[in-house]
């Protein structure tokens, strides 16, 4: 086992589940502070099913959960808490409002007190979520943002320590997901009820987390920030899932150490790149790796424009690349343009470009320009990482 | 219109004889004749003037009353189980599933006389619970419970079927929802999946409250005695001919459009309630998108 279960953080939350099922198996094993986690995806990586268990909604053939002290969870021990009375607040795909009730019914629904006071706490949690003067109105003539802040006042009604959200939006549009995903994270930062949502939108990570736990056919291939996450992504299979499109091989052809960190000079092809590799000890000159590119760290410079005097540092000099390239394609992607850059035969780079930015610099097709690519923009994966935690 | 046809280049609507379409409007019409054909021609040809004589017989108005009563209680009892065994069969997965479901819908494919042998060899005065019942003073045949007993096996498919379907219906994170918020699965039940299942299983209680009354096929086997509707038709049927049995025949004819009516009105405002079901519909999604 995992060694979460001695670990006695007071507010972590231990995951380690097992179920065989006819078509899938899920085998998913994590452990991260209670804050904001979001557990990312593709369709049919078992996600779902992973928030369904920490519910105690579904069946399992092996199970340790457990959040905080308490445990929820353990089939070697005996020990199921059922999904009543383990304090979760469960907003699924389009929230589940009873259709058959009211606002102020819904909200009341898991009440245990009866009377005056139960009707001074519906009031209470009304006022709290905005919906004055919809209490006697059914679900269906919500609007979306209503509906959430109706199944959110539900959950709180019943106090929960953890709240789980399985794809709440993934039938709205972008804006009203923006909109709803602000108001989520507005009622975080209101409640500190430590929460947990599934989700394939990468958006809905970037903008949520401050832990993913990223899963696929049933296991975890990492659990990180978002900046560990999107940045350095384990192996070349997570760079997929989390969209790092640019990678190449390359040789390492010098290692050295500065301030604490090893630096890593990579040849690609004729073009030479810095990277950190913070397991250099492991690696020596002439190995060959496999790296990946955040192409949102590049800048892109006509030729003859000087960097700014902050990127002219020695240190900066010395872990950052200036690369001469010329542009193959121009394409207006609406809010932003995407550049093509030709840096040597069969090595090319789509770099995102501002549209102030692509105005400014007259870009277009044939034009030289230079790629400034600091090491932060070079993710070095580390060569026998399992493709499993 | 034509303009507008024009226009678009493309015929928006079928008319009713062009191509394919009059063709399957034939064959539908076909089928609806034959059925509409023998009770049209029964209400021309039945004797009006001597229907309410006939129908004011006492042993009509005593066939109708245990024909009531019979298929009332019937009902009421395949209620009061059918409903759970629908929600089960709904809700649950377990082994032998499947062979429960086909051994559900056994007693509509039976014909009904196979029934009737098959009661009448469990409950008849020699069978394995029918004479234990006899010998203490209790015969199940040719008695109401014999009438009641029949009705149940033959009409029970019905509700179970319908509430079945009806819980299907029913989005099932309704409930997951309702258990975290600390709720018993028996308190999900009478309080999230009977009130958003009702109008299915009162389609389906209605529907099996006119297939007990109209029993006859089991009925005669189990219980030729006390007479029901259908059995007392056949009676006047056989003993005294065709004019004699057409009054009941209409008695008949009646209570079962009265009674079916609601059914169909259930099921078009059911199939409308259930769009409000939340992630169920692209229409209710629609409107949630657009409200925002």
């Amino acid at each position: 086992m995992k060694d979460w279960i001695g670990g006695q953080r007071e507010e972590a939350l231990g995951v380690a589940i097992q179920k065989r099922l006819p078509h899938f198996s899920l085998d998913v094993n994590f452990r991260v502070q209670a804050g904001r986690t979001v557990l990312f995806g593709p369709s049919g990586s078992g996600k779902s099913l992973t928030l369904q268990a920490i519910a105690g909604l579904f069946p399992l053939d092996f199970a340790a959960i457990r959040r905080g002290a308490t445990i929820w969870h353990d089939s070697k021990a005996g020990i199921f808490v059922p999904p009543q009375r383990r304090g979760i607040g469960y907003l699924p795909q389009s929230y589940a409002l009873f259709p058959h009730l009211t606002v102020a019914q819904n909200i009341a629904f898991g009440q245990r007190q009866h009377g005056e006071r139960a009707r001074k706490r519906v009031a209470e949690l009304i006022s709290l979520m905005q919906l004055h003067g919809l209490e006697q109105v059914r679900p269906v003539q919500l609007s979306g943002g209503q509906q959430q802040r109706v199944a959110l006042a539900r959950a709180l009604a019943s106090e929960p320590q953890l709240l789980l959200l399985d794809e709440p939006w993934s039938a709205l549009d972008a804006p009203v997901r923006a909109m709803l995903r602000t108001e989520i994270l507005r009622f975080y930062e209101q409640f500190q009820v430590p929460l947990v949502l599934v989700t394939h939108d990468m958006l809905d990570a970037q903008e949520l987390a401050d832990t993913i736990v990223i899963l696929y056919q049933g296991r975890v291939l990492q659990v990180g920030s978002p900046d560990e996450v999107f940045r350095a992504p384990r192996t070349p299979q997570i760079a997929d899932l989390v969209g790092m499109r640019a990678r190449w091989n390359g040789i390492i052809v010098a290692l050295e150490q500065v301030e604490q960190e090893g630096l890593a000079t990579i040849r690609v092809g004729d073009v030479a790149l810095r990277a950190r590799i913070p397991f250099a000890s492991k690696l020596h000159v002439g190995q060959v790796m496999e790296i990946g590119l955040s192409t949102d760290e590049i800048a892109l410079c006509p030729p003859g424009v000087e960097l700014p005097e902050q990127l002219s540092t020695e240190h900066v000099r010395q872990t950052s690349v200036l690369l001469p390239g010329k542009v193959a394609q121009d394409q207006a992607r609406g809010t932003f343009y995407r550049v093509t850059v030709h840096l040597a035969p069969d090595m090319s780079l789509e770099i995102p470009v501002p549209r102030w930015q692509h105005r400014a610099f007259q870009i277009a097709v044939d034009m030289p320009v230079t790629l400034y690519i600091p090491c932060e923009a070079v993710h070095v994966f580390e060569p026998d990482n399992s493709p499993l935690i | 219109m034509p303009g507008v046809l024009e226009q678009t280049g493309r015929k928006r609507t079928r008319s009713l004889f062009d191509g394919s379409g009059a063709t399957l409007w034939l064959l539908s019409l076909c089928l609806f004749c034959s059925l509409l054909g023998p009770i049209l021609y029964f209400l021309v040809f039945l004797p009006w003037p001597q229907v309410p004589t006939d129908l004011s017989d006492p042993n009509a108005i005593g066939a109708l009353a245990t024909s009531v009563i019979s298929a009332s209680i019937a009902t009421f009892l395949i209620g009061l189980t059918g409903v759970p065994l629908g929600y089960v069969l709904a809700r649950y997965t377990f082994p032998g599933k499947t062979l429960i479901s086909l051994i559900i819908y056994l007693p509509l494919i039976f014909p009904p006389v196979v029934s009737g042998i098959m009661l009448l060899l469990l409950y008849g005065p020699y069978g394995l619970i029918g004479g234990p019942l006899a010998n203490a003073g209790w015969e199940v045949d040719d008695s109401l419970a014999g009438i009641v007993l029949a009705q149940m096996f033959v009409s029970a498919p019905f509700l179970i079927v319908a509430a079945r379907v009806a819980f299907e219906a029913i989005d099932p994170r309704l409930e997951q929802v309702g258990m975290t918020l600390g709720q018993s699965r028996l308190s999900l039940f009478w309080r999230v999946s009977l009130p958003l299942a009702w109008r299915g299983i009162l389609a389906g209680l209605i529907l099996t409250w006119v297939r007990a009354l109209g029993e006859f096929g089991a009925t005669i086997v189990l219980a030729y005695h006390p007479y029901t509707l259908p059995v007392y038709v056949y009676v006047q049927l056989s003993g005294s001919g065709v004019p004699a049995s057409l009054p009941l025949a209409l008695l008949s004819l009646g209570i079962s459009i009265v009674v079916i009516w609601p059914v169909l009105l259930i099921e078009r405002r059911s199939q409308r309630s259930f769009q409000i079901l939340p992630g169920r519909s692209e229409a209710a999604e629609n409107r949630q998108e657009i409200r925002v």
